[in-house]
């Protein structure tokens, strides 16, 4: 099951193993591209821990998903409190897994620019999806997916293509 | 390089960057700890007056930020909660809770850096000021018998793409200088005034509209509070919070953080070790 299924299945009613299944991956994704890999992760693994807790109340929710997200983004900011950047450290390997300057280019972007950037390109969410999933509203997202892919643009020095 | 590719890439990145997290690890876990924001307990009945209570420093021209009083007529503004990374403020002054060994322009760059997230704020210390500087003259200047101890600096911090300035207001302490105000040049430090019985208001400066304002303040048992409100500065309600269960001479550090609707802090003000005057 892909993401954008996954999101748009979100009201029906799940069990905690197959929603796990579907919004682990999305709200890592997410937590990563707002904090960072190693804060994103952990921040991500307590919010699931939380959503496992309390399944029953987190079900019930129009949007388990962006919930746990939300969760996350709370933990992530204590987490982070000490943090003076956001680490996108690529894995140590030769050659790098991923276009080297897209780190670096990254971080450039504001955190809800990174993150509307990730869930609609990397995952290739809808704008609408992924404003659900974040609580704003679809023009707001792409209005922030917009000038993150022309920071990008500009920080890699590439043309970006549609 | 297509749109395309740069989402394959950036989903390698992210799935390369971080390990997928195990259903196992997840319920196997212990319980995860609060994530909600420290409220204070003070709700204490005795009837306080207070006189007025202006901790901070106006620096040149009040005008902008609101200090009329509220109508009643226009609308309430919701809080919110916290918008930004929370920031731990000093007991006996604003920022950082210890002294760290800084010079004054290079504490102001640090301060910059982990509370409003500045990438690259560079700073340049301008003044050193004797307390009635701080307390009376608008426009600070340079002075030359400053006491090796209680010595207060200036410096300014710029971010390259952030139009407003903050200024810092540092003071030498045994231990190394700490800041106890910041703020915009045309207004460092902060404006607290009583607010019903046993209430608290907070002015924020009209930064612009649609800005965020984040309220951390820090109370005299040692807990937090967070609240923000998104201003509008046609509106006057936008431009304080009020915190009805908190009095004025319980809050002993306040910092302010403005936030654009892209999540970016764009100025602050706030002060530290808040002095108070009451008669009960």
């Amino acid at each position: 099951m892909t993401e954008r299924q996954a999101s748009e299945d979100r009201i029906e009613p799940v069990g905690f193993e197959e929603f796990f299944a579907r919004s682990e991956r999305p709200v890592r994704f997410a937590l990563s591209a707002r904090f960072g890999f190693e804060v994103g992760r952990e921040a991500t693994a307590e919010a699931m821990t939380y959503a496992w807790e309390h399944w029953d109340r987190v079900a019930a929710m129009e949007n388990p998903a962006g919930y746990v997200y939300r969760v996350g983004e709370r933990l992530g900011r204590r987490m982070s409190r000490r943090l003076r950047a956001i680490d996108f450290t690529p894995p140590q390997v030769d050659p790098p897994p991923f276009e080297p300057g897209l780190a670096p280019a990254l971080v450039e972007l504001s955190s809800r620019q990174r993150t509307c950037v990730v869930l609609v390109h990397a995952l290739g969410w809808t704008h609408k999806e992924t404003a659900a999933f974040l609580g704003l509203s679809p023009s707001s997202v792409q209005k922030h997916v917009e000038r993150g892919v022309e920071k990008l643009r500009q920080a890699m020095g590439v043309d970006l293509e549609t | 390089m297509r749109l395309e590719q740069l989402g394959r890439e950036l989903a390698t990145m992210f799935d390369r960057g971080t390990r997928p997290i195990s259903l196992a690890e997840v319920q196997g876990q212990q319980p995860t700890a609060s994530s909600r924001t420290r409220r204070s307990p003070l709700l204490l009945g005795a009837a306080v007056f207070v006189v007025v209570v202006v901790a901070g420093v106006a620096l040149g021209e009040l005008n902008r930020p609101d200090v009329s009083a509220p109508s009643s007529t226009e609308p309430d503004v919701p809080l919110g909660g916290p918008v930004l990374p929370p920031a731990e403020l000093g007991f006996d002054h604003l920022w950082p809770t210890d002294p760290v060994g800084l010079m004054p322009a290079e504490l102001g760059e640090v301060f910059a850096a982990e509370t409003l997230r500045w990438a690259s704020p560079a700073a340049s210390e301008f003044a050193v000021l004797d307390q009635g500087d701080v307390e009376t003259d608008g426009t600070p200047h340079a002075g030359t018998a400053a006491p090796p101890l209680d010595e207060m600096s200036r410096a300014r911090v710029h971010q390259p793409g952030v139009e407003e300035l903050v200024d810092v207001i540092t003071r030498r302490t045994e231990d190394g200088y700490v800041i106890t105000d910041v703020g915009p040049p045309w207004f460092v430090g902060v404006q607290i005034f009583p607010s019903g019985p046993g209430g608290t208001r907070i002015h924020l400066l009209r930064i612009g509209d649609d800005v965020t304002g984040e309220v951390t303040a820090l109370l005299r048992d040692g807990t937090y509070i967070v609240v923000s409100k998104t201003i509008s500065v046609g509106i006057v309600d936008s431009t304080f919070v009020d915190l009805p269960d908190v009095r004025p001479e319980d809050v002993r550090s306040v910092l302010i953080r403005y936030v654009d609707a892209e999540g970016n802090v764009i100025a602050a003000n706030g002060a530290g070790a808040l002095s108070v005057s009451s008669d009960e």
